[in-house]
């Protein structure tokens, strides 16, 4: 009894639960201070319980989830990464602390209630995730149906993904709609006035069909073409690539949508990279990627605009750099340590809570908010390889890509994003991940999450 | 080698970001910069590998790398925009040349949280002062709006915009004002008592009631009046039309219906930057003219501080001078016969206080060309001493430092010092034309230092700061910044300036003011965008001089007839306020 007592206490996953009580903490933290200077502004009645339950409420449940998510973990997985969910608590808590922060500033008949909302995507997110973790998939439904696990009817379903990719693509160019003006038809408007987001799905969708064809395709590798002197990669890479290639262009043209044609067009180069392990793969994608770019700039306006106010913003800082220019005046304002939560004007930046966020999060933090996150996305990003390579077995290669394709999405999403915000490259409208307001994205980060620990489950041997 | 070409790169790359990071480089330069910077370094620490690597595990490696080098690139943008070169960013403003305007918000919402100090005038009288609505916030007040039309303080004053920020004296003496310098101790103790920060109190030298009846006298029309303390330089008026009211700039923070009251303030702002004449330009500090005939002031300063060359006494004016062989357009004067009107004033014999008070053009090119002829170069001496520089030589402001000011211009051009060496230009010049360009406050000062026995004076608008316990912060020394002229030039010239307003054309009577003895001297000074520009320079009473006045309207026509009555307008009201 006594040494059954003591074997489930030394499964429980006490570096998790440090950690999350940490980030817990500190956003208890950063609440209090959201409060307070909240209070101050809209000079209501100082610390009244009432008021200050219903800052708290919509953000404290979903953390409270996590803790009920890592007991879970200790109980059904405990050998599953115990990193990762830490990392995501501290982000996606820090997407509510922020959403929170600037709700009171937006326009409520525009945008609703953005604080609850941001909160109710973040608790979909994490139910979805102790779905996709503690329901035995495998037993319940896809032996019985398929006779096969989850990971293998992922793979070998590839055709069906592919079809419903490139369906959602064609579906958005035909029936998008474009709910709050940003100049993108990329959402579609779901019954009962939700709308989605179809790229958010798209983005996984390619990121499974690239894993199992790449892996089915990987023997290949030395079968080029020879074209008089140049070697062609072989047909099985050349049509995805010239494929995905046709798509991302369509995106631009068709959507003026660049940051999710940057995004997909990552995400397939770096899979095609870790799949071959060829450099000259990687450069021939990016050139086709640069040429293709290259005539759209010449003839596709929206295109021409993003890199001239990339360049030079103040040259226009009235009208269309206005958005940069103002993002920049909220970065030099931050300055080390920030103004303080609550206490600088991050909602002088257009769109602040979703394609701005890190800019308003880096005014009020400052430089050490700023890296704080850089180094969590990395932390986060060498998780998701790590336990990509830990995947035992040489048998489970699609596993393994499957991992690294998934934390590529985070990686290349926070990389194109945060660049645009910094004016490191040309700005392109995507989410930053766990961060940004915005349901689809934090609903379909949450499904990446959620399979890179299911996958994680099964890596390291029960000790 | 590879190792050594690697090392090369990071050398290179490290460099780069240096180079982008110091102060003195360009903006345009950082971002070819960074991202060099990040090929290279990408290049320098990528691992050599002995062998071929092609597995999944080598490869997420590599990719993992990748993502590190585009984070490592993120972060140096990001301590160069938030910390290294924040300040830079921080404070750029861009105009654009519609008047557009976009500076940084925070700069004026800090201000909005402070109680701002109040701008008194030189009598004491509240001109600006803040009102605290609620929460510690205050806004702009001008409680002298009851008794004067406020745009004759636009300018001076300038305006505090939640919108467009800060403009005027609001602006450069923001620090004093908004309580950031001068009392750190007080700031602290508010701090922590959590009491509104309070800012010092500045008193200007302006009367108000002299700007405001200078302000009447121009009378809508485009222009400039500067009243200057004789013995001080202190401004006691200094007035620029078209002008605009600060207080419809300000955002009244308890407004009832927000939106409007921001509406209103945006189509007034809008209004005055599609305004075709420009009123938010100060043209006492900011607009160059010519200055015609006034500017003959110097060079008569020039003959008589060099008698030897410039035989003041020794002058003729013919109706036609040809100054240079081969120049066939001659120098001619306003009227034919001019000197027989000065020979029925100053006899046959005439002398400086004839040419200079009918203002023979042909009289003063022929001083001109006395003072610079023979290798002398004593007519550019005589205006480097009232800082009217050649344009090579020209300083980035002008004498006024609590303003923006332009500095004053005795020729330019690219061929400048080529047409300088004709007898021509130098002609030209010395009646007051050629290539020059002055603010209407440097012919003030010029005027300031004639009354002053010779010594030139620094000009200021502000003559104490004090805090808001009364504890002096700053307190305006007079400071002589010039010394054009001996007293014996300055007291001789003050008779042919007497002369103009009392012997020369009869227009110029209007200069003066009933029981007091006034010199001056006028200026139509041609130009080529329309009519000329009247001016009018004149001191006060001459005995001991007081009152230094410059006055200029643009396309006014006659300097001595419209500069001359309003000048006598002008002093006749500062002799009248404080005699």
């Amino acid at each position: 009894m006594v040494r059954d007592m003591l074997r489930n206490l030394r499964r429980v996953r006490l570096v998790e639960v440090q950690l999350l009580i940490t980030v817990l903490l500190l956003f208890a933290a950063g609440y209090m201070m959201v409060f307070a200077t909240g209070q101050r502004r809209l000079e209501a009645d100082v610390g009244s319980l009432q008021s200050l339950f219903s800052v708290l409420w919509p953000s404290s449940l979903p953390l409270l989830l996590y803790l009920v998510v890592s007991a879970g973990l200790s109980y059904r997985n405990p050998n599953a990464d115990q990193i990762l969910l830490p990392l995501v608590a501290v982000l996606s808590g820090l997407g509510l602390l922020f959403t929170a922060r600037v709700a009171p500033t937006l326009d409520k008949d525009i945008y609703g209630d953005v604080a609850a909302k941001q909160s109710a995507f973040v608790t979909i997110g994490v139910i979805l995730l102790v779905l996709m973790v503690f329901v035995d998939w495998d037993r319940w439904i896809f032996i019985r149906l398929f006779r096969t696990g989850m990971m293998e009817w992922l793979k070998n379903h590839r055709w069906t993904w592919m079809l419903l990719g490139v369906g959602l693509m064609v579906l958005t160019f035909i029936i998008g709609v474009d709910p709050n003006n940003s100049g993108v038809k990329v959402w579609f408007r779901l019954p009962g006035g939700f709308l989605f987001q179809p790229a958010e799905l798209l983005k996984i969708i390619l990121v499974v069909f690239l894993a199992s064809y790449l892996i089915e395709h990987r023997e290949v590798v030395n079968h080029g073409y020879r074209l008089g002197r140049i070697t062609l990669p072989p047909l099985p890479y050349l049509v995805p690539m010239g494929g995905i290639w046709a798509l991302c262009m369509a995106l631009i043209v068709k959507q003026s949508d660049l940051g999710a044609a940057l995004l997909l067009f990552g995400i397939f180069i770096a899979m095609l990279y870790v799949a071959t392990g060829n450099g000259w793969y990687v450069g021939a994608s990016f050139g086709a990627f640069a040429i293709g770019s290259y005539v759209m700039y010449q003839y596709i306006g929206k295109v021409q605009e993003r890199v001239a106010i990339w360049l030079d913003p103040w040259s226009d800082a009235a009208r269309l750099g206005y958005q940069i220019v103002q993002s920049q005046y909220a970065l030099s304002a931050g300055g080390v340590t920030g103004s303080g939560l609550g206490l600088g004007a991050p909602y002088y930046v257009p769109a602040v809570h979703t394609d701005f966020a890190y800019t308003g999060i880096a005014e009020e933090l400052g430089l050490m908010g700023t890296i704080g996150i850089l180094i969590v996305y990395v932390l986060m990003i060498y998780r998701g390889y790590h336990i990509a390579l830990s995947i035992p077995g040489r048998f489970r290669g699609f596993e393994q890509l499957l991992a690294v394709g998934l934390t590529t999405i985070l990686a290349v999403q926070a990389l194109i994003i945060i660049g645009g915000n910094l004016r490191v490259i040309p700005l392109t409208g995507i989410t930053l991940p766990f961060i940004s307001y915005g349901g689809s994205s934090v609903v379909m980060n949450f499904v990446i999450v959620g399979l890179l620990l299911r996958i994680s489950t099964t890596t390291q041997k029960q000790t | 080698m590879q190792r050594f070409l690697k090392s090369v790169a990071g050398l290179i790359a490290v460099g780069l970001i240096i180079y982008g990071m110091v102060p003195w480089s360009l903006e345009e330069h950082w971002l070819p910069c960074l991202w060099a910077a990040t090929i290279l370094g990408g290049f320098a620490i990528w691992p050599i590998r002995t062998q071929r690597a092609t597995g999944i595990y080598t490869a997420t490696q590599n990719l993992a790398l990748f993502m590190i080098i585009g984070f490592t690139m993120l972060t140096l943008q990001l301590l160069r925009t938030q910390v290294i070169r924040a300040d830079e960013i921080y404070n750029r403003v861009v105009a654009e040349d519609d008047g557009n305007v976009t500076s940084n918000i925070r700069l004026v919402r800090s201000t909005n949280r402070i109680k701002r100090g109040a701008i008194f005038d030189s009598q004491g009288v509240t001109m600006a002062e803040n009102v605290i609505v609620s929460d510690n916030r205050s806004y702009r007040t001008y409680p002298i709006a009851n008794q004067y039309d406020m745009r004759a303080f636009g300018h001076t004053l300038g305006y505090v915009s939640s919108i467009y920020g800060l403009y005027g004296l609001e602006s450069s003496y923001n620090e004093y004002l908004a309580g950031g310098k001068g009392n750190s101790w007080q700031n602290l103790q508010n701090q922590l008592f959590s009491r509104p920060r309070e800012g010092n109190n500045v008193q200007l030298t302006i009367n108000a009631q002299l700007q405001d009846r200078a302000f009447k006298a121009l009378d809508g029309r485009v222009g400039s009046v500067v009243v200057m303390d004789v013995k001080t330089g202190a401004i006691r008026a200094m007035v620029s039309t078209p002008s605009f009211d600060p207080s419809q700039l300000t955002l009244r923070l308890d407004a009832e219906d927000y939106a409007a009251e921001s509406d209103r303030v945006v189509n007034y702002w809008n209004s005055l930057i599609s305004d075709e004449s420009r009123p938010l330009v100060f043209r006492s500090t900011q607009g160059q003219y010519p200055p015609g005939s006034i500017f003959k002031t110097v060079t008569a300063i020039g003959v008589l501080n060099n008698p030897d060359v410039g035989k003041p006494e020794e002058i003729t004016c013919p109706n036609e001078l040809f100054p240079q062989e081969g120049v066939s357009v001659p120098v001619v004067n306003a009227v034919d016969d001019e000197a027989g009107y000065i020979a029925q004033k100053f006899g046959q014999k005439f002398g400086l206080d004839g040419v200079y008070a009918f203002s023979c053009n042909t009289a003063f090119a022929q001083y001109g060309i006395r003072l610079q002829s023979e290798g002398r170069n004593l007519l550019e001496d005589q205006a480097r001493r009232f800082h009217i520089y050649p344009s090579d030589e020209l300083p980035d402001t002008g004498d006024l430092t609590d303003l923006p000011s332009a500095p004053s211009q005795l020729y330019g051009g690219e061929d400048g010092d080529d047409w300088w060496s004709q007898p021509v230009a130098v002609a030209d010049t010395a009646y007051g034309q050629g290539r020059l360009l002055v603010t209407p406050l440097e012919m003030a000062m010029m005027t300031q230092s004639i009354g002053n026995n010779g010594d030139m004076m620094k000009p200021y608008l502000v003559e104490r700061v004090t805090t808001p316990q009364g504890g002096e912060l700053y307190q305006a020394r007079p400071r002589k910044i010039g010394d054009p002229m001996s007293v014996e030039v300055s007291q001789r010239i003050r008779v042919s300036m007497k002369a103009v307003v009392e012997q020369g054309w009869s227009g110029a009577t209007v200069a003066g003011v009933p029981g007091y003895s006034v010199g001056g001297k006028s200026g139509t000074a041609e130009n080529p965008l329309g009519a000329p520009h009247a001016w009018f320079i004149s001191l006060a009473p001459l005995d001991d001089p007081k009152y230094a006045v410059a006055v200029m309207v643009e396309n006014g026509g006659e300097g001595t007839s419209v500069g001359g009555s309003l000048a006598g307008i002008v002093m006749t009201a500062a002799l009248e306020i404080n005699p």
